[in-house]
């Protein structure tokens, strides 16, 4: 069994810590990487990098999981369109400066997979990594696998996250499927520090070795999965991943989730949201 | 447990096909369409059949893959039942396609973005492209995990036949030569203005390539169902963080060592049990540094390593998918190409990678080491007999 350890969001407007959920005087890895700390190690990245550090951060303090069992956790970062402002950045360059003119650290940055490479850095995770980024069922996707993983012992935990950032390709997007083609005006509002941005992250973990944690969302057994792609329609908000999670879990709660776990899992993010 | 390998396609600059680019492996000269990037560097191109060049309609990276795709679907028998079974699709890629397409971020950014240009985008995620070709009903995703992506892309299809979720999955990688990554690697200072010498002492960085690759993965009652067991298995997968640097691997290679052991763990394996290794190799010093002392370590010098890469180039996020189909074929002919242009042994990796000769192997494996501190490894096994 598959149960939900930690939560944890991050928006632009800055990530809600709450106290973890284990017994006192544990150790947590968070508590080892005070705010100063932070800013330091995440100066070259952009707010979806950050974003997904600090879900990641709320979801371990959350969950209170130790150092020791946090090092063989896999990482498992999903997104629609990935970090589009990183790599415009990027590009920009080229296109204003020459081909032979980009930045290695802005390049370095617009791997999609930098934010997993981050949380892995900071909170020396050793784990199996994946980053997947697909339009469709792009959270799906992730839930499914983490639930593979767990499951056939690759790892005892998983760090789920959807990750989005607002973009200029962003506003398309949702333009077009509006059906008009009108783009934004101000296109500085997308620059990479700027950019609203989003990540949401579960710490899912195998029930069997988690009896005591306070959480105990239970998901459902294998036998239980099926993937029923005609039933996750296109993902949209673009960039919110709470409630793009939130509109995934009631999608598929006989699939994926217990009834009563979906439930209460749906209304803690909704809280957290608002 | 063990998925069967019933069917594969590959399109690398050493070739056309999976038996091309075996062909095009042998010697150390350069491949047939080697040039030079927007940037001067040596670059790696695929021969892509006219038939597939949908002349920009479509990314290229899905050109090379509808081709790679084609190949490996007559070679499994699947054109027939495509839509009734449970097929699932993950493909790895960079982001070389549809993420870093340079031509559409001027439009976009200029407002001159039309309605063809975003359908051409929406058509890019490789794996979502694939499963709406083939109406397919399984899940459909696209690793972006950098150059191990095509490797990760079979270890999630492993993860999915064992956990139940598919009965067959097409997985593989499929990636472009593209000014994006060009100038990204550029700007490193890891690409050679030289044909690359993967392990070579005097090595100076690697050379750029395209390609891609499918592999059909099914579980055991499947292809026995279809009748197309074919003695080919990926047997194990690991992968493993390096949780140090965004680019540069751990200089001990500690990582790809922790994902390697992982591997021979899932598939029930011993070092000595590999009959050779198919290593990353990129040409640069710090992967080849990595990978060398890992390999020391685990192997101490008794199993013969290589790279391909001298004549594939660095496919990024195709290199796993094709380096797992070329480790398919040493594994039938019982027999591998060597390093491509090694020359001078390179003091600080303990042992030199292997000349071109026969092997005795029934598992092989395959590794690839990645931006983020991504470290994957594949072991295939072989059951019979060696081909011609």
């Amino acid at each position: 069994m598959i149960q939900i350890n930690g939560l944890g969001f991050c928006s632009s407007s800055g990530s809600m810590m709450r106290e973890p959920a284990s017994a006192a005087g544990v150790n947590l890895p968070v508590n080892n990487l005070p705010e100063d700390g932070l800013k330091k190690q995440l100066r070259g990245c952009g707010a979806f990098v950050t974003a997904g550090v600090r879900a990641a951060m709320q979801a371990m303090h959350d969950s209170g999981i130790t150092g020791e069992n946090l090092a063989t956790t896999g990482i498992i970062v999903t997104s629609r369109l990935g970090d589009q402002n990183t790599t415009s950045e990027f590009i920009d360059d080229l296109i204003d400066y020459g081909i032979d003119q980009g930045s290695p650290l802005k390049f370095a940055h617009s791997n999609h997979n930098a934010a997993a490479s981050y949380i892995a850095k900071l909170f020396n995770i050793y784990g199996p990594a994946v980053t997947a980024v697909n339009f469709e069922a792009s959270f799906a996707n992730g839930l499914i696998l983490a639930q593979c993983w767990i499951e056939q012992g690759t790892c005892n935990n998983v760090l789920l996250l959807q990750i989005e950032s607002c973009s200029l390709l962003s506003e398309v997007l949702v333009n077009y499927e509006k059906g008009c083609m009108t783009l934004p005006a101000d296109t500085t509002a997308f620059a990479d520090s700027k950019a609203p941005c989003a990540a949401a992250c579960l710490l899912l973990g195998n029930h069997e070795l988690n009896t005591n944690n306070s959480m105990r969302i239970l998901l459902s057994s294998s036998a239980e999965i099926s993937y029923a792609p005609e039933e996750i329609p296109f993902e949209t908000p673009l960039p919110d991943p709470a409630r793009l999670i939130t509109a995934v879990l009631k999608i598929l709660p006989r699939q994926l989730v217990t009834i009563a776990g979906a439930t209460y899992l749906i209304e803690k993010i909704n809280q957290e949201i608002k | 447990m063990s998925v069967c390998i019933t069917g594969m396609g590959c399109i690398s600059p050493a070739g056309i096909s999976c038996a091309a680019t075996w062909d095009g492996l042998q010697g150390d000269d350069a491949p047939g369409l080697s040039g030079l990037s927007e940037t001067g560097q040596i670059v790696f191109s695929a021969p892509l059949n006219p038939a597939y060049d949908s002349n920009g309609r479509l990314h290229r990276s899905v050109d090379l893959l509808n081709q790679a795709l084609d190949e490996a679907f007559t070679d499994a028998g699947l054109n027939e039942i495509a839509g009734s079974h449970r097929i699932g699709v993950c493909i790895g890629t960079t982001s070389a396609s549809f993420l870093n397409d340079m031509d559409f971020h001027r439009k976009l950014r200029e407002h001159l973005l039309d309605e063809k240009s975003l359908k051409r985008f929406f058509s890019g995620n490789p794996a979502e492209y694939v499963k709406k070709r083939l109406a397919l009903r399984g899940p459909a995703m696209t690793v972006i995990n950098a150059c191990a992506s095509g490797t990760d892309a079979i270890g999630v299809a492993m993860s999915w036949l064992n956990g139940g979720i598919c009965d067959i999955v097409i997985a593989g990688g499929a990636d472009e030569i593209h000014s994006v990554s060009g100038a990204g690697f550029h700007s490193l200072g890891v690409t050679s203005q030289h044909l690359c010498r993967p392990f070579d002492r005097d090595r100076d960085g690697l050379n750029l390539g395209e390609g891609a690759a499918v592999l059909i993965l099914e579980t055991m009652e499947s292809a026995a169902r279809r009748k197309r067991v074919s003695g080919m298995y990926v047997e194990g997968y690991a992968a493993a963080g390096d949780a140090r640097h965004i680019t540069q691997p751990d200089p001990e290679g500690l990582g790809i060592e922790r994902a390697i052991r992982q591997a021979l763990k899932c598939a029930g394996l011993k070092s000595e049990d590999i009959g050779f290794i198919n290593a990353h190799g990129t040409g640069t010093i710090h992967n080849d540094l990595a990978e060398g002392r890992a390999f020391a370590r685990i192997f101490a010098g008794k199993c013969p390593y290589f790279s391909t890469k001298g004549k594939t180039g660095h496919t990024l996020g195709a290199a796993g998918a094709i380096e797992a189909v070329i480790t398919a074929i040493m594994l039938k002919k019982q027999q591998i190409t060597g390093s491509c242009r090694h020359q001078n042994q390179d003091p600080e990796i303990p042992f030199p990678p292997a000349a071109a000769m026969k092997v005795a192997a029934r598992y092989a494996l395959s590794t690839s080491l990645a931006f983020g501190g991504c470290n994957s490894a594949l072991i295939l096994k072989y059951e019979g007999g060696a081909e011609q």
